[in-house]
């Protein structure tokens, strides 16, 4: 049927079918600014403005919009001017990966169209209605209230909060033009105004639709899979099984080479072992042809026991996971554990028997998911000469390469891989998830193919973070002095092995590389179940190591009547120390760290009167007469997360000279949001002394920039921005260099300030001076360099979080008022984006601390693979955050600099836990601190 | 889903839907949205041109249009000034504001589970529904009977015109939930209604979802309120009445032995709280 409406000012007519989505019909019109997102309205990414009201377009059959006057953000500015709120949104930091950015400026375009003077109240409302996993939602609703006094034509100062939030030393103030300073990310305008920038926003002609059919068992095996039906359904062009798919052992894990092991993945099997597992992947002409391909496939299922439980799938009898021949490195197939790590150093036994104090605990924590707005989505296509091209919203674009190489049986060299924007990854996207299928449909068919994950798929068949239970031990002396630690963990896997390993790694030595103590030992068995698999999220096993040992330090100070932060203060590795476990624990070879940079207790003094710590004591703060039910309470937990990892990541970066004294900087760093494009070009900016605006950035696409490990562990800024910073030192030489020459002066006399050279004698060149002469005129020469970086250190970023919660006693409903973190990450390169990552990060460990969890029926089904079920922080209940950056500079980073992008997302749960602790008396030991939870805890005390 | 109506009458809507040859499904959207390939039907009935959105005020009642948005029930004035705000609480935490912008009352009444705090309140407040039979008859059913055991019982044909609720102006309401934060949907929820003289409760209501597998009234505990007294001995023979009540049902929310003990805290809460507003 033909549908006629307003689109963006014009009147438009166009085709729809009753069971077409607004939201697809406005992307074919070119809106690519309306997001494919979650299909079910919660989320808000597809938000388009109807008649003013702010609709979700993706639960909106198209016909809906006859007759109606529809806007999406396309609409609200035109050529290169930015309407007042996306100019809003920009300056505020506002703009992170970008994906839920056009829904949030609509929502505040319809709340300033109703009201010029909206309270904060109004704005948490509107941006309720649209989901963000990356910002924490301050600075967005920071945006709306500067927008609207944009609009209000009041004169705006401009915006200094992030500035406030960084205590510098005043010697160290001013010491740079670029670094330190909160310039626009470079690609906030684009995704402001709703460009095609995202993987998805591309229409090749002949394009077919990928998709994937899972298990609906949880253990079975494939006896036999009939596919002639699919395949004889006209517009279906190919269907891969078990079958008609080579079977190469590999891990999907985007880590380095060669991964760790265990390889227990093959592309498709003829065993399932979650539901969710691939069974088969089919191409058609249509998304709705591709189900009813699906549905025609028949399967011969031999259904088998399945387990679930950590501790019971390690008992003989167990069902085995993993009884195929060629998976490698397994380490007890029989008991389905994957991987099993031993660290220890000193004389355990002894410590703990001459301690003072022995405290034992186990915790609990639970499988999560990073929900990326942006689910993950690929589309292959062969170019013009028959090279394979893999557009993928990927953290890990070299790692995607070399792993989908041997599976797919074409040499790295004939495959492209590119990361153009993507909408969030959190780790979930470190991984091959689709890229293999996708590329061999291509293959197969000679055709594009455009490959997607449904909400319920990123729930159940993407990655996730990994379940453990770990049992604590500490021996201390009266005096506080810790003797010994012992830490002794499952972790959950799920059905393969991928990050299981790593990540345990991660944390075990979160877990036991804050403290020093005479003796340590770390135990932990990686194991199989038949569940959705963990891999990479954000803090890579942190979270979990640090909730225990900051849980259990913080019951053991109050058992030896010490405050929790003297206990700590007196036992955390200090500057010159070295951190005994890391000794004993790594990836690969143990590489020493020792700790360089410290800040902590500057961060604690900081965060201390933040929060104002010292209410903590007074009975008065922790009841309210006039709510008799309700307890307050205040906790604490100090982190470390690492900057990359020694001794194996590596980056690298290229920068060529333009005519105009611009240059081109080629990175594969990759940018997920967290602004590395423009933090990597402020660090090139500040070396050349040019502005960041002349650097051309360009990331991640593997024919064209130079290897980079990809997005994670921390690395970009501490390993990719010293590639960095070492090409653009090289550039550097180069042109002062060309420079001497034309001044004729000696190079050591030069200086490179604001876009020129100067000699002693007041000559000067202009950059683009030298880029025409040295390209163009004498000794001509290309002024370009390439740089790599890896590092054997991997130096801690330390901090501290505190929590104030209310907790009612009569319903166990936990409210968490304030979180403040401090944090020293070395220097800050860019204020605005270090507190979007600080901010972000900690709504997210909220939402792990209080209320988000996969849950399973006694199948193993998920029981809520939706937005809503699996409940996600809203703008409208975010607790009063406070960041607080105290930059010490680290001798062996870029400009000083570390990393922020995990270390926010370790201390909420465990300053949670001891808040909670420390308003009802009663410690929860697993997580999520959920109601129940609290009430059962209580009734037990009774 | 091959057909999309935009009916511009009642009559032409009823015709459509009573056509017995076409299962049609009229665009009632809940707080709780679908997917477009969940509606069950031939053919979709867009009701946006029937003037169903108004909200009319009469003198012993109030009719609030099957297509009243939510966000119109949590913003709306005439609604916020009324039942101690109840009503537009409700919906206001029922969704976010997109979904409150598309969904309707009459998508509530169609789906009452998750989220059920508007029929709560509709439920304590006695609403009727008005429905319109195929050949044009208005009819009334209480809200409680149009929700048989949580299923609405809408027969082919017919369409929700509107919802009526008396009004009085003693009446006054009180919502509690409990929930692990502030946005998320309920474990349990309670709405509790009185019309109140300074000692008494007439037409005590309590409405309570989540301690059983839907949202309904706690006829016996109501009773329990001995002569209409808000009493603290009241009160608590009330609560005593709540266990023969409760049926929770266990999901990855909440236990049922957590849900039936916040039931009883939830009402408890509610009934001191009724009671303060009536003494003052």
């Amino acid at each position: 049927m033909d549908i006629n409406f307003t689109l963006n000012g014009k009147k438009i007519t166009c085709e729809a079918e009753p069971s077409d989505t607004l939201l697809d019909v406005l992307r074919y019109q070119g809106c690519f600014s309306v997001k494919r997102s979650c299909y079910t309205g919660e989320c808000g990414n597809c938000a388009i403005l109807m008649d003013g009201k702010l609709l979700p377009s993706c639960v909106l059959p198209a016909p809906q919009a006859e007759g109606h006057q529809i806007l999406t953000v396309e609409g609200l500015s035109e050529g290169q001017d930015l309407h007042p709120i996306q100019k809003a949104f920009v300056e505020t930091g506002a703009v992170q990966c970008g994906f839920c950015t056009p829904g949030m400026i609509l929502a505040t375009k319809a709340l300033l169209d109703r009201t010029k003077y909206p309270s904060l109240d109004d704005a948490k409302d509107a941006l309720g209605a649209i989901l963000c996993r990356c910002t924490g939602y301050y600075q967005p609703l920071e945006a709306v209230m500067r927008a609207a006094a944009y609009l209000r034509g009041e004169a705006v100062p401009p915006y200094t909060r992030p500035e406030e939030s960084v205590i510098v030393n005043p010697k160290d103030a001013d010491r740079f033009h670029w670094v330190g300073k909160s310039v626009d990310k470079l690609d906030a305008p684009k995704m402001a105004k709703g460009k095609p920038v995202y993987v998805d926003d591309i229409e090749l002609p002949g394009m077919l639709h990928g998709m994937l059919m899972t298990s609906p068992y949880a253990h079975a095996r494939i006896r036999d899979i009939d596919t002639s039906e699919a395949e004889a359904l006209p517009g279906v062009h190919c269907v891969l099984t078990y079958k008609n798919v080579k079977r190469q052992i590999y891990a999907s894990g985007g880590q380095t080479y060669p991964n760790p092991k265990p390889w227990d993945q093959v592309c498709l099997d003829n065993k399932v072992r979650f539901v969710g597992d691939r069974v088969a992947a089919v191409a058609a002409d249509s998304v709705d042809l591709c189900m009813k391909a699906i549905d025609l496939i028949k399967v011969d299922w031999e259904v088998l026991p399945a387990v679930f439980d950590m501790e019971e799938t390690m008992k003989d009898g167990a069902p085995i996971i993993h009884d195929e021949p060629d998976a490698y490195g397994v380490a007890d197939a029989a008991h389905n554990k994957a991987f099993v790590i031993d660290a220890a150093y000193g004389n355990l036994q002894d410590d703990f028997a001459s301690s003072d104090l022995v405290v034992e605990r186990v915790y609990h924590t639970q499988q999560v998911q990073q929900t990326p707005l942006e689910p993950h989505i690929v589309i292959t296509w062969l170019d013009e000469n028959d090279r394979l091209v893999v557009r993928t919203s990927t953290q890990v674009p070299f790692h995607v390469r070399r792993i989908i190489s041997p599976l797919i049986d074409v040499p790295v060299k004939n495959i492209r891989v590119i990361k153009p924007r993507i909408g969030g990854g959190f780790g979930a996207k470190q991984e091959v998830l689709l890229e293999d299928l996708c590329s061999l449909l291509t293959i197969r068919t000679g055709r594009p193919v455009r490959f997607y994950f449904s909400r319920k798929e990123e729930f159940q068949s993407s990655r996730s973070r990994h379940s453990d239970r770990i049992r604590f031990k500490v021996g201390v002396m009266k005096s506080g002095r810790i003797k010994a630690i012992e830490m002794d963990m499952i972790e959950n896997t799920g059905a393969y092995g991928v990050h299981g390993f790593t990540v345990c790694n991660v944390t075990g030595t979160r877990g036991l590389s804050t403290y020093r103590a005479d003796s340590m030992r770390f135990h932990a068995d990686i194991v199989y179940t038949n569940l959705p698999v963990p891999g990479a999220f954000r803090g890579y096993g942190g979270p979990q190591g640090i909730y225990a040992v900051e849980s259990i330090m913080d019951e053991v100070a109050e058992k030896l009547n010490m405050d929790p932060i003297k206990f700590r203060m007196k036992n955390v590795v200090r500057p010159g120390e070295s951190i005994k476990i890391m000794d004993k624990l790594a990836e690969f070879d143990p590489v020493p760290q020792k700790v360089n940079s410290f800040g902590l207790e500057e961060c604690i003094e900081q965060g201390k009167k933040a929060i104002n710590w010292d209410r903590k004591r007074l009975k008065r703060f922790h009841m309210d007469p006039l709510r008799p039910n309700i307890r307050r309470g205040i906790g604490m937990a100090i982190m470390m997360h690492g900057s990359g990892i020694a001794g194996i990541d590596m980056g690298a970066a290229s920068m060529k000279i333009n005519d105009d004294g611009s240059f081109n900087l080629q990175m594969g760093a990759t940018d997920l949001g967290t602004g590395s494009d423009t933090i990597l070009a402020q660090i090139a900016a500040e070396v050349l002394q040019i502005p960041v605006n002349k650097i051309i950035v360009y990331s991640s696409d593997t024919d064209f920039t130079p290897f980079d490990v990809g997005a994670y562990a921390s690395s970009t800024t501490y390993i990719s921005g010293m590639a960095v910073k070492k090409c653009a030192e090289k550039i550097k030489e180069q042109v002062l260099e060309r420079a001497s020459a034309m001044l004729k002066q000696p190079i050591d006399v030069l200086v490179l300030r604001d876009e020129k050279v100067f000699a002693p004698d007041g000559s000067s060149v202009t950059m683009e001076d030298i880029a025409l002469n040295s390209l163009h005129r004498t000794n001509q020469q290309q002024i370009a360099a390439t740089a790599s970086h890896f590092s054997p250190e991997c130096p801690p970023v330390f901090a501290v979080e505190f929590a104030e919660v209310e907790v009612d006693v009569e319903t166990g409903q936990l409210n968490v008022e304030k979180l403040v973190m401090a944090v020293n990450p070395g220097t800050v390169i860019n204020p605005v984006t270090a507190i979007g990552q600080l901010e972000g990060g900690q709504a997210t460990a909220l939402g792990y601390a209080v209320c988000e969890e996969m849950c399973y029926d006694g199948k193993g089904d998920m029981l809520n693979p939706r937005f809503g079920d699996y409940h996600i922080l809203q703008a409208d209940e975010m607790p009063e955050m406070v960041s607080i950056i105290i930059p010490q500079g680290e001798p062996t980073g870029p400009f000083g600099a570390k990393a922020l992008a995990e270390i926010p997302t370790d201390g909420v749960a465990p300053a949670v836990a001891n808040a909670v602790a420390d308003a009802i008396g009663v410690r929860i030991s697993s997580l999520p601190i959920v109601p129940e939870k609290v009430w059962k805890a209580l009734q037990e005390k009774k | 889903m091959t057909v999309f109506y935009r009916p511009d009458t009642i009559k032409k809507t009823l015709k459509i839907l009573g056509n017995p040859d076409q299962n049609c499904v009229p665009l009632y959207y809940p707080p709780r949205a679908k997917h477009i390939s969940q509606w069950e039907g031939d053919a979709l009935i867009d009701l946006s041109a029937l003037d169903l959105n108004i909200i009319n005020v009469r003198k012993s009642e109030i009719l609030i249009g099957s297509m009243v948005s939510l966000e119109t029930l949590a913003k709306s004035d005439e609604i916020k000034s009324r039942w101690d705000g109840v009503l537009s609480e409700a919906a206001r935490i029922s969704t976010t504001m997109a979904m409150r912008n598309l969904s309707s009352i009459g998508g509530v009444l169609m789906n009452p589970l998750f989220p059920a705090e508007v029929v709560l309140v509709l439920l304590a407040l006695d609403a009727q529904v008005v429905l319109l039979q195929n050949n044009g008859k208005e009819t009334r059913i209480p809200v409680e009977e149009f929700l048989l055991d949580g299923h609405p019982i809408l027969q082919k044909g017919c369409l929700i015109k509107e919802v009526s609720i008396p009004l009085n102006s003693r009446t006054h309401c009180v919502f509690n939930r409990v929930a692990c934060t502030k946005s998320n949907a309920s474990i349990v929820s309670v709405v509790v209604r009185g019309d109140l003289t300074r000692t008494k409760a007439h037409h005590l209501r309590i409405a309570v979802f989540g301690a059983n597998s839907f949202p309904k009234r706690y006829h016996q505990a109501e009773l329990a309120l001995v002569n209409d007294l808000i009493t603290m001995e009241g009160i608590q023979q009330c609560c005593t009445k709540i266990s023969e009540e409760t049926a929770p049902v266990s999901d990855f929310r909440a236990g049922a032995e957590y849900r039936t003990a916040m039931a009883e805290v939830l009402i408890r809460r509610s009934l001191i709280a009724l009671r303060k507003i009536a003494v003052g």
